[in-house]
């Protein structure tokens, strides 16, 4: 049995969306100051952990990483967290994922939601 | 059964085990994240042993030509010499071949160091004592007779200065290095490479463009040399000679101004900003592989520029000067 991931094409398939998505929240005037940083392969290897997460790919995230991670993020709500599903989805049309695939990457993606917000 | 060497240790590898586990399990502290081979935390480097090709996936050719892998992913089949990678540096002694000013500020030392394996474009430093040593880039390839370094000469420089006023041809000098992942490398010798840099920034890219032409690069090689005023540029001959020699070689002189200065012997001189001056001539980066040489404002401008261009972000190359 195909897990999402293998489906989707495993590591090669982020490395294809990540240079996507990061140029697509790079220009995005709602999100790109949390993303905007002088560090932009940290920033890259960032993206490729998110992007291998929701697609269903090996990680080691917990909730509390999540709530760590984004804790020190000024203003951070759930326009923001809608922007970047928004993006996400928008990666992945542009790479030819079928529409049920990318409802089910947009649903890992929100049931991260709460964590991310730290609420 | 495998056996690992790290730091004067024999670690024996169960099959089952990755470098990283067994590092761990005997009690070394190597730096670990997501221990899936994403994020990149437990880089290390190999001294020799073949290397499991997963081990390198994800990492820039230049990374995977210095021996860098990923300890999480590398289940090896044979002994491998391992080291952390900010270890990996040697010290040398040089002895000073030549010393000669390319313009007002410049100063080019070629020195005599047969012993360091370096690729053109990484960076060593260079000590003056025990406690004070700057780090330059290398400009001149494996094969020549010397290692070449373009020093930018300030009057109170503590290292610069007395290597300007003190250091003579025949004196000896403490070297350490090579480091640094802004190198060329052969396994797409058609892709067009962008090359630009601000002032010694030219050296590590001159270096890599030598480099590639004697790997035998055909793409487009486009080489921008940046500075302030004309004054401030160096080495047109020898860049004017490249493209002479070489049809896919182009160059392009960028200075912010004229005033004061007569124009240069180079063809293609264009008054500008250089992030300006690249984005016209390359709006669309796609495909490309891009050097980018200077201070870390100025390079992480251009770095962005050019990922926002199409370039991917791990063809884009950046050696910061602080």
């Amino acid at each position: 049995m195909t897990t999402l991931y293998e489906k989707l094409g495993g590591e090669a398939a982020v490395d294809a969306a990540v240079d996507i998505f990061y140029r697509k929240v790079l220009l995005d005037d709602r999100i790109n100051q949390y993303f905007d940083s002088v560090d932009m392969d940290g920033q890259a290897k960032k993206q490729k952990a998110f992007l291998t997460m929701v697609f269903g790919g090996p990680n080691n995230y917990t909730g509390k990483d999540m709530r760590e991670g984004h804790k020190h993020l000024k203003g951070l709500n759930d326009t923001h967290v809608d922007a970047v599903i928004e993006n996400l989805g928008a990666t992945l049309k542009e790479l030819g994922v079928a529409d049920e695939d990318i409802q089910q990457i947009a649903d890992i993606a929100n049931s991260v939601r709460d964590d991310v917000l730290n609420r | 059964m495998s056996v690992l060497h790290y730091d004067n240790n024999e670690i024996r590898l169960r099959d089952d085990q990755s470098v990283l586990d067994s590092l761990l399990d005997a009690g070394h502290a190597v730096p670990h994240s997501c221990k899936a081979g994403v994020c990149q935390t437990c880089m290390m480097q190999a001294d020799d042993g073949p290397i499991p090709a997963i081990a390198q996936a994800g990492l820039k050719p230049t990374q995977v030509a210095a021996g860098y892998f990923l300890a999480c992913r590398c289940y090896p089949k044979h002994t491998m010499h391992i080291r952390s990678v900010d270890q990996s540096q040697g010290q040398y002694t040089a002895t000073v071949l030549d010393k000669r000013w390319l313009n007002a500020t410049v100063l080019r030392l070629r020195l005599s160091c047969p012993d360091m394996t370096f690729h053109a474009g990484q960076y060593l430093t260079l000590w003056k004592d025990a406690e004070h040593g700057r780090s330059y880039s290398i400009a001149s390839l494996p094969e020549d007779p010397y290692i070449e370094l373009h020093l930018k000469i300030y009057d109170a420089g503590r290292v610069s200065g007395w290597a300007a006023r003190t250091l003579e041809t025949g004196d000896t000098v403490q070297l350490q290095g090579p480091l640094g992942t802004c190198f060329y490398t052969p396994d797409q010798p058609r892709q067009t490479l962008l090359l630009a840099g601000v002032g010694t920034g030219l050296a590590p890219l001159y270096g890599i463009v030598r480099d590639a032409l004697a790997q035998g690069h055909t793409g487009h090689i486009h080489l921008f040399t940046a500075s302030n005023d004309p004054a401030g540029l160096y080495y047109l001959d020898e860049l004017t000679a490249l493209a002479d020699a070489y049809t896919n070689v182009q160059i392009t002189a960028v200075v912010q101004s004229l005033i004061g200065n007569p124009p240069s012997a180079i063809n293609d001189l264009v008054v500008g900003d250089l992030n300006q001056v690249l984005q016209k001539h390359y709006p669309d980066t796609k495909g490309c592989r891009i050097y980018l040489c200077g201070s870390t404002q100025r390079v992480k401008n251009l770095q962005r520029q050019c990922f926002l261009g199409g370039a991917n972000m791990s063809d884009i190359y950046c050696d910061l000067f602080g």
